[in-house]
């Protein structure tokens, strides 16, 4: 994915949750920005390795 | 596409070691990217129940977390050091050791860093071929405006920028440019990525969070509706007759093992309490949020009031508004000491000023308006009920409960320590106990509405220059209390405070700080710096020729 077409806090919200769902427990903010950034990363960079 | 930071162990140990790794790399967030960043197991420990992170004793959450980093070797090294375990790991999440102090000036060991264990990071930036083709077709594809204003000058970009441009609109980018500026580089690892802009994200998805119906937080923890354990009414009435039978708030833990018969131990146990916590949390009419970071307790609306019957919290907020404009204090204290003001001995109250800030624990929820603390009297085998009320609006904040322990063992100029113990919402609170003293000290005759000196006997440390004795301050014997409306300014209670302990200069009266700071304090409380304050910014007061003493000129009435 181009990273100029991200949207901060709508590109890969979905895909976060879904993250939240399979971990089954709270998590804290820290957390899950860590986890947001692994998620777009991956997007950015599967794209460019295409 | 290089290897992310993985962390092995059971699950509960993964989550361990990328809390500590989030953890310091928020703390390392300026380092270089193979500097130590080293915690202490002990502080770690600490952090972790703070923030109730984990449930458990302190001993077992300590051997916790170092199982779960003994077994993330490849990202934390261990080191001991004078009897401490700790713990080093560096931005790249490698167990890197720590360096010792460079024997040489830097310039001389540049450019080759003693001790690096990689490459700078700097990436070389190759830049594009300037094909002939693309420099012409870029030329070609110039709008040069028809007409250009005379006077204008306009700076027409070079060739060599019009070909890069041109190359890179047909690569996709791996750069995010935010509104405010901010670029944040896909390329980087997602832990560099976090601790240069885990801040500016965090805003944003905190919105983004917030405003979406299907999650739920509890303080700084997030989780999704769907998946939470269901309160019906029926129980959350129990959940508040347990409360009120008991007389006292609760803590999740002792609803969810009292009425749910569920044990920390239990694995879906975190879940319920979260869904306890984010559950009583929206009840906002019935439960009040009354506990700090590690304890959460709940208190309902008709539990017995703490605090004093003689003055109402609306009144006491207002008196320590001036605390509103203190500064920060430095540090985290270890102990609080405190000499009692008389206004502070009658009502049971302490202020919580600037050192108060810093020591006791903040508020844990947005809006909380008062947390309910444990104090114990280990030299009395006691413990008084204490609600810490956060400052709210234009009202300051205090701590009150104390009435009867001030009453039956300490006078006002009397020393009082504090002190933490484990349990982030108790606290030890200490005098210094002495042989008898005797003297004839002031006390409020609430019959007779007027303040008198009656003989004391008193077995603890004090302040002279505090001790409100008849032999200090003779006149104010039979003293009546302020009128309402004198009381609540400031400047008229200092201005009275003259009249009681100042000696008469011409029109007007003289007195140093040291008599003042006692008296101003019967009627409201004041610090030193706002007595201070009150003195320089009021015009009817002015610093005299010696330090620290003032006078007082009454304004003539009209």
């Amino acid at each position: 994915m181009d990273a100029s077409k991200i949207r901060l806090g709508e590109t890969g919200f979905e895909e976060l949750l879904d993250w939240l769902r399979e971990v089954g427990r709270p998590q804290s903010l820290d957390s899950l920005v860590y986890q947001y950034i692994i998620i777009l990363r991956n997007k950015v960079l599967e794209e460019e390795q295409v | 596409m290089e290897p992310q930071v993985e962390f092995r162990g059971r699950k509960e140990e993964q989550n361990i070691a990328r809390q500590v790794f989030l953890l310091m790399l928020r703390q390392g967030a300026m380092y270089e990217l193979d500097a130590p960043i080293r915690q202490s197991l002990s502080a770690l420990t600490d952090y972790f129940l703070e923030r109730k992170l984990l449930r458990r004793e302190k001993e077992e959450a300590s051997r916790l977390i170092e199982s779960a980093l003994n077994k993330n070797d490849h990202i934390f090294a261990r080191v001991e050091r004078e009897g401490e375990v700790f713990y080093v790991t560096s931005r790249r999440g490698r167990p890197v050791a720590e360096r010792p102090e460079p024997a040489l000036p830097p310039r001389q060991l540049h450019p080759t860093p003693e001790g690096g264990t990689a490459m700078p990071r700097r990436r070389v930036v190759r830049r594009p071929p300037l094909s002939p083709f693309w420099v012409r077709t870029a030329i070609r594809q110039m709008q040069v405006p028809p007409t250009v204003p005379l006077g204008d000058r306009v700076v027409l970009p070079t060739a060599e920028q019009i070909a890069i441009t041109a190359i890179r609109k047909a690569e996709p980018t791996t750069e995010l440019h935010l509104e405010d500026g901010t670029v944040i580089d896909f390329r980087l690892q997602p832990e560099e990525i976090f601790a240069y802009h885990g801040q500016t994200i965090a805003r944003v998805l905190r919105d983004v969070l917030e405003r979406d119906f299907r999650v739920v937080s509890f303080g700084d923890a997030w989780y999704l509706e769907e998946e939470l354990e269901h309160f019906s009414k029926s129980r959350l009435a129990e959940v508040r007759r347990y409360i009120l039978e008991e007389e006292t708030p609760l803590t999740d833990m002792a609803i969810l093992t009292d009425l749910f018969l569920k044990k920390p131990t239990d694995p879906d146990y975190e879940l319920w309490a979260f869904s306890l916590n984010a559950r009583l949390l929206r009840e906002k009419k019935e439960f009040e949020y009354v506990g700090v970071a590690g304890v959460n307790l709940w208190a309902v609306k008709d539990l017995p009031a703490i605090g004093s019957r003689s003055i109402k919290a609306a009144e006491v907020g207002q008196d320590y508004a001036f605390l509103l404009e203190e500064g920060e204090a430095p540090g985290r204290p270890e102990q609080l000491e405190h000499f009692l003001t008389f206004y502070e001995y009658r009502y049971g109250i302490l202020p919580y000023d600037a050192l108060a800030r810093s020591f006791f624990p903040p508020p844990f929820l947005e809006e909380q308006r008062s947390a309910y603390l444990r104090f114990e009297i280990p030299q009395h085998y006691e413990a008084y009920a204490v609600e810490l009320r956060y400052p709210a609006g234009n009202r300051g904040g205090w701590l009150w409960g104390l009435e009867e322990f001030f009453h039956s063992s300490l006078v006002p100029g009397a020393l009082i320590t504090i002190s933490r113990t484990e349990e982030p919402n108790v606290f030890v609170l200490q005098y210094l106990a002495t042989e008898a003293q005797e003297g004839r000290l002031l006390t409020y005759d609430e019959r007779r509405n007027r303040y008198t000196f009656e003989d004391t006997t008193f077995y603890c440390e004090v302040e002279e220059s505090l001790l409100l004795s008849e032999d200090r301050f003779p006149r104010l014997r039979n003293a009546t209390p302020l009128p309402p409306a004198l009381r609540r300014r400031p400047a008229d209670v200092v201005a009275h405070a003259f009249t009681l302990v100042g000696r008469k200069e011409g029109a007007g009266y003289r007195a140093s700080l040291e008599e003042l700071y006692p008296v101003v304090n019967i009627e409201r409380p004041f610090s030193m710096e706002y007595l201070r304050r009150v003195l320089d910014t009021t015009d009817v007061f002015a610093p005299a020729d010696e330090e620290g003493v003032y006078l007082y000129t009454p304004a003539e009435e009209e």
